[in-house]
């Protein structure tokens, strides 16, 4: 039988008490009776961790039951349950002890005493109103929606564990941090630290603070529990934007990129701050120079800017009706203004290009033949980085145009058989005029896209 | 009848007498067996070897059959249990699914006695083999087999708790009639292979007691059957409110028709003055009204008898006290699943390290008692005002007015005062319904009556030879009743030192009690499974409730005094109709041991709280016999429930926990399990419980700390 106890451990047991030359017999009978006897003391102990409300055994609920046994306790293990078993084996004989540190008397002696713990205290809050849980910090944060949790679950293996972002609740980590509150409105300390630990990342230039940037986006986009920072971290993104637009370019990608998550963000409700944010994002789109020199990286930058554009017309375009107009409208005004710089033409148009097919439609093909002209002026520029840029406008307009293919009826094919090639170009020409035309032709050529630009 | 087995070998056939006479011997026939003697030396002359029969001549392998007649347990080699085991189990395996569920039940009493009966027997060896195959059969039943498991020696059989339950008592099954006639036509039934079922029938009529009728909830250790309980329970009771002294009613009533004067008088100036602008805002609702609807009740026919119950008689606070009472009802809050729910406002406790045990809140709601592992129990206030206990030492004849018992109190409070006296972990406290007095309980084997005046101990009860694990108050004071480890429950009066009642019965610890609203009754939950209710006057158990599959760990009374909800270790709420004492519900949801319970004033809503660290509402109504329609629905959820813990197919798949549908809402907390639900006169749900922190939080305010300290 092979019991709990081995009949070797039985035998040195006896052997500390004296008893030698223990019978094999005496050995096994004694081991299932030691079995049966622990498993008494068990039962005991566990109904003292029942009563005390817990749901991990101690040493002291141990001591409790073998009290009620009438058995002496054991000392010396109810201090602290980090007492951790250790094992060594010898002669192929298992041996196991509890690992006890040495302690130097002279420094227990000469260190400082140890921290008071912090005292019991309790707080009050309301868990519910009339049977509904109110969404306060001191609630936990409402678990996603249950088709979102699959993804989620996909998605987590990616997410890098943002240690340093861990702010805990309600034990006071440290005592250190001075809690000041922003405005009337109280913001809890872990929302505090919280706030303090993701703006400093996001503000940081040193590169060695990428990783955290990663963590930090990667929590914005999923923690739901963010509903009550929303308004700071918008605040703080238009206010960022707002000043290194015009000096420091690096900051302004962290911050796109911090709005793109909040974006991204399902639990969170944005549009009470759209106002506030769509100015910032919009000079990102369009504002003539970005950052005092101007690198190749700026046109990413606003790449980057109009797919967050397209992406709150996106989501909430729905509910906010005069939202794309309105935008549209102030892309159509730039995009005409033959004043303004190639740079903010470019921003127009990868803006529009974001926003959709219907917008390449009714705003930009028709003004095309007009700006084709002012395009090939720049073009043919002596300064070698204007004709860069008007080249890049060029290649991107005529890149939307390529979009325009699948709003085109699929029954055009049967009048395309009837139109010859030539009668194609000439009714493209006329729609977007030559300089655009011989692009749509030379990079696309495909003739559904040709028909879509004629009948828009 | 030994000559007629067919199998008998030659010598046998020759020779029957030695046969015989070894039957005689082991049915201990010894008069039958000294005639055949006397009788058969007149015809042959018996080997006087014979008496002194040797093993290998009774060693089973000569006498295959002699087992199929012996009842004898000796007899039957140790292999035959787990044959029979298999057998019964590869029949019930193969009968027809509509009656497998009924006859699996069988597996687990039969199991338990077979292996018990090997260990008894001296065959450890088999019982552990038999164990070990077996086991997996019977999952759900996991706390009784970690029993089992180590129960090697005949003598542990008979000194444990569990085994010793299963051998005294029969084990209840109930089944319809035709899996109970399949059932014995199987039993009566020697199938070819030679096998004995006959010995199967003998640990059946052993062991179980078949009850052809309904189903009924597997407890998993033996208790009553469904009649026996049904016999029981009908001992008569008075559920109705205990009738208030007719000296005490008439001050009351006098008291309130003076106040409602008083305000008549203050709304009548304020009108004149004008300065009551809000003149839709009628007459306040009178107190005597309220009083007249709402407590003041005719005696109705079950009512206890008020002299049954001696108390003190009353004082001038009591009727202060019943005044303020009334007061409160007017500013209830009607609560109901389809109106309005109940507002939960939660205490968290910090910093408790595991040591915090047990909450209680005053019926005022003035105060919050916690009992603590490190033996004191602290008191907060809930009314963010400093704690000012009475100084030491004062003159009661000096104190004359309330400025007098002001100035004898502390000038300076605190947050929180610490009651020492306990010499171990604090499990249980009660405040008195007047809040004057906090009554304690502890490992220490004493109860501990404390003032929340003085906040010092006044008296040390004890009485019990184990810890106490709980304490209740009475709703009309005085008297206060605790439950222990020692299996019983006592009932004592602040007044004597000494227990006026002990109530025995249980057959484990008993870890919960509760008084009945109207004081005559208790009720009692043990680690037994089972919920007992005893009159406080004979001691007497008169309401055994059984049905819960793990143990009670807390139990409420509805305020009407009708419904009972007891909740433990088996996650599941039941309903109880005390009356008759029947199960009206189980309510499922819980994904962990269930800690407190409480109704709502009006008894619609039951919440409760548990280590899963959720509080949660349930529908009392919805379910039960009231609410016909929706019945049969709710009960096939249930059924469906248990039969898949049971069946043993789907053991493996994902246990999956099922909400019944009177579960109105979940209100997670924050790493926080729910040590108490208290509803307020007004209904307000006040719950609290410690937070537990993350191990990384642990670690992390401990690494703070020795950052600190070096």
């Amino acid at each position: 039988m092979n019991g709990l106890f081995p009949k070797d451990t039985i035998k040195i047991t006896a052997e500390t008490v004296g008893v030698t030359n223990l019978k094999d017999k005496v050995a096994a009978a004694l081991a299932n009776d030691v079995e049966y006897r622990v498993h008494e003391i068990i039962q005991e102990a566990n109904k003292f961790m029942r009563h005390s409300k817990r749901t991990r055994l101690t040493g002291e609920d141990i001591n409790n039951a073998l009290r009620v046994r009438n058995v002496d306790p054991l000392y010396g293990f109810s201090l602290n349950d980090n007492s951790k078993f250790q094992r060594i084996t010898n002669n192929q004989h298992d041996l196991f002890y509890v690992e006890d540190d040495e302690w130097e008397f002279e420094s227990v002696i000469s260190s400082a005493m140890p921290r008071v713990p912090t005292d019991v205290s309790f707080s009050a809050h309301w868990l519910a109103v009339e049977g509904v849980q109110p969404a306060i910090p001191h609630n936990p944060t409402p678990p996603p929606p249950l088709e979102e949790e699959s993804k989620m679950e996909a998605r987590k293996k990616y997410v890098p564990k943002n240690d340093d972002l861990q702010v805990k609740a309600g034990l006071p980590v440290t005592n250190n941090v001075e809690v000041k509150p922003l405005v009337q409105h109280v913001l809890s300390m872990e929302h505090q630290i919280f706030y303090e630990k993701v703006t400093k990342a996001m503000k940081s230039e040193d590169s060695r603070d990428s990783k955290t940037k990663v963590n930090v986006l990667n929590n914005l986009e999923h923690d739901t529990g963010l509903a009550q920072l929303l308004p700071y971290f918008i605040q703080f993104i238009c206010e960022q934007i707002g000043i290194h637009v015009r000096k420091n370019f690096n900051v302004l990608e962290p911050m796109l990129k911090m709005a793109e998550a909040l974006i991204n963000n399902k639990s969170l409700y944005l549009e009470p701050y759209l106002h506030n944010l769509m100015p910032a994002i919009l000079t990102c789109v369009v504002r003539r120079k970005l950052g005092l020199s101007m690198g190749e990286k700026h046109w990413s930058l606003r790449e980057l800017a109009a797919r967050i554009l397209a992406k709150i017309c996106d989501r909430y375009g729905g509910s906010y009706n005069t939202l794309q107009p309105r935008i549209t409208r102030n892309l159509m005004s730039c995009f005409m203004d033959t004043s303004k710089s190639l740079y903010t033409h470019y921003g127009c148009i990868v803006a529009m290009g974001a926003l959709g097919r219907e917008v390449i439609r009714t705003i930009l093909v028709p003004n095309l033949k007009t700006y084709g002209d002012l395009l090939s002026t720049y073009a043919n520029d002596i300064d070698p980085i204007k004709r860069d840029a008007a080249a890049r406008c060029y290649n991107t307009i005529v890149d939307k145009l390529a979009k325009l293919k699948e709003t085109v009826d699929p029954l055009i094919d049967i009048e395309l058989q009837k139109t010859p090639i030539d009668d194609l170009r000439e009714r493209l020409e006329d729609k977007i005029g030559k300089y655009f035309a011989d692009g749509v032709l030379r990079q696309i050529g495909d003739e559904h896209v040709i028909m879509a630009i004629i009948n828009s | 009848m030994a000559a007629n087995q067919p199998n008998s070998n030659s010598l046998n056939n020759k020779n029957p007498e030695p046969l015989i006479l070894t039957y005689l011997a082991h049915k201990g026939y010894k008069q039958t067996e000294a005639m055949f003697r006397q009788e058969s030396t007149r015809n042959f002359p018996i080997d006087q070897n014979n008496d002194t029969m040797t093993p290998n001549f009774l060693s089973y392998s000569n006498y295959p059959n002699y087992t199929t007649y012996s009842n004898y347990t000796n007899i039957n080699p140790p292999d035959i249990y787990k044959q029979s085991y298999t057998a019964l189990r590869k029949w019930i395996e193969g009968s027809l699914d509509k009656f497998k569920d009924e006859l699996q039940r069988i597996l687990w009493p039969i199991f338990v006695h077979s292996y018990l009966e090997l260990v008894s027997r001296g065959f450890s060896d088999h019982a552990t083999e038999f164990f070990e195959e077996f086991q997996l059969d019977h999952k759900m039943h996991s706390r009784e087999l970690g029993t089992m498991r180590v129960i090697k020696y005949s003598h542990h059989v008979q000194e444990n708790e569990f085994a010793k339950n299963f051998r005294s008592k029969k084990y209840p099954i109930q089944m319809s009639s035709i899996s109970y006639d399949i059932f014995f036509d199987f039993l009566q039934d020697n199938p070819p292979n030679g096998s004995s079922n006959s010995f199967l029938f003998r640990l059946v009529n052993q062991s179980l007691n078949i009850e052809v009728g309904t189903s009924h909830t597997d407890v998993g250790i033996p208790s009553f059957s469904a009649q026996e309980l049904e016999e029981y329970n009908k001992h008569e009771l008075h559920l109705g409110h205990m009738p208030m002294h007719p000296e005490f009613r008439e001050e009351i009533e006098k008291t309130l028709r003076e106040q409602d004067e008083i305000y008549q008088r203050q709304f009548e100036e304020e009108n004149q003055l004008g300065i009551n602008e809000d003149q839709t805002n009628g007459i306040p609702a009178s107190l005597y009204q309220e009083f007249v609807n709402k407590v003041k009740r005719e005696q109705s026919s079950d009512a206890p008898d008020r002299m049954s119950i001696p108390l003190p008689s009353h004082k001038e606070a009591d009727v202060l006290a019943q005044v303020e009472t009334i007061k409160d009802l007017r500013l209830r809050v009607e609560l109901g699943p389809s109106s309005t729910l109940p507002s939960v406002c939660f205490y968290t406790f910090f910093n408790t390290y595991d040591s915090l045990n047990c909450l209680t809140i005053s019926e005022d709601t003035s105060l919050i008692a916690g009992g603590f592992s490190d033996s004191y129990i602290k008191i907060y206030s809930l009314k963010h005002e400093k704690l000012r206990g009475l100084r030491g030492r004062i003159n009661p004849a000096e104190i004359n007015t309330a400025s007098d018992l002001e100035n004898a109190r502390e000038k300076v409070g605190s947050d929180c005062k610490r009651l020492l006296g306990h010499s171990g972990p604090v499990f249980g406290l009660s405040f008195s319904p007047d809040n004057k007095y906090l009554i304690s309980c502890s490992e220490d084997r004493t109860a501990r009556l404390w003032s929340s005046d003085t906040y010092t101990n006044l008296v040390c009860y004890k009485g019990h030879n184990s810890p106490i694990w709980d304490v209740d108050f009475s709703p009309l004071g005085f008297y206060f009743v605790t439950a222990s480890h020692d299996r019983t429950a006592r009932l004592w009066s602040c007044d004597h030192i000494y227990p006026l009642r002990i109530f025995a019965g249980h057959i484990s610890d008993v870890d919960t009690v509760k008084f009945h609203p109207n004081s005559k009754y208790i009720v009692t939950g043990s680690s037994d499974k089972s919920v007992r209710m005893w009159d406080i006057q004979g001691g007497r158990c008169l309401r055994l409730f059984s049905g819960h599959t793990g143990g009670i760990s807390c139990i409420s009374i509805s305020d009407d005094g009708r419904l009972m909800a007891s909740a433990g270790e088996d996650k599941s709420i039941m309903l109880w109709d005390l009356g008759s004492g029947k199960l009206l519900k189980k309510m499922l949801g819980h994904k962990s041991t269930v800690y407190s319970l409480d109704f709502s004033k009006e008894s619609s809503i039951l919440v409760s709280g548990g280590s899963d660290c959720t509080v949660r509402l349930w529908d009392v109504k919805k379910g039960t016999s009231d609410s016909p329609n929706e019945d049969e629905h709710y009960l096939s959820k249930i059924r469906m429930d248990i039969d898949e813990n049971r069946s043993h197919s789907s053991l493996a798949k994902q246990k999956q926990i099922t909400e019944t549908k009177d579960l109105i809402a979940t209100l997670p907390t924050k790493q926080t399990p729910v040590y108490k639900i208290h509803f307020t006169r007004r209904n307000l749900c006040l719950a609290a419980g410690a937070y537990v922190p993350t191990e990384e939080e642990l670690t992390e305010s401990m690494g703070y700390n020795e950052q600190k300290s070096t």
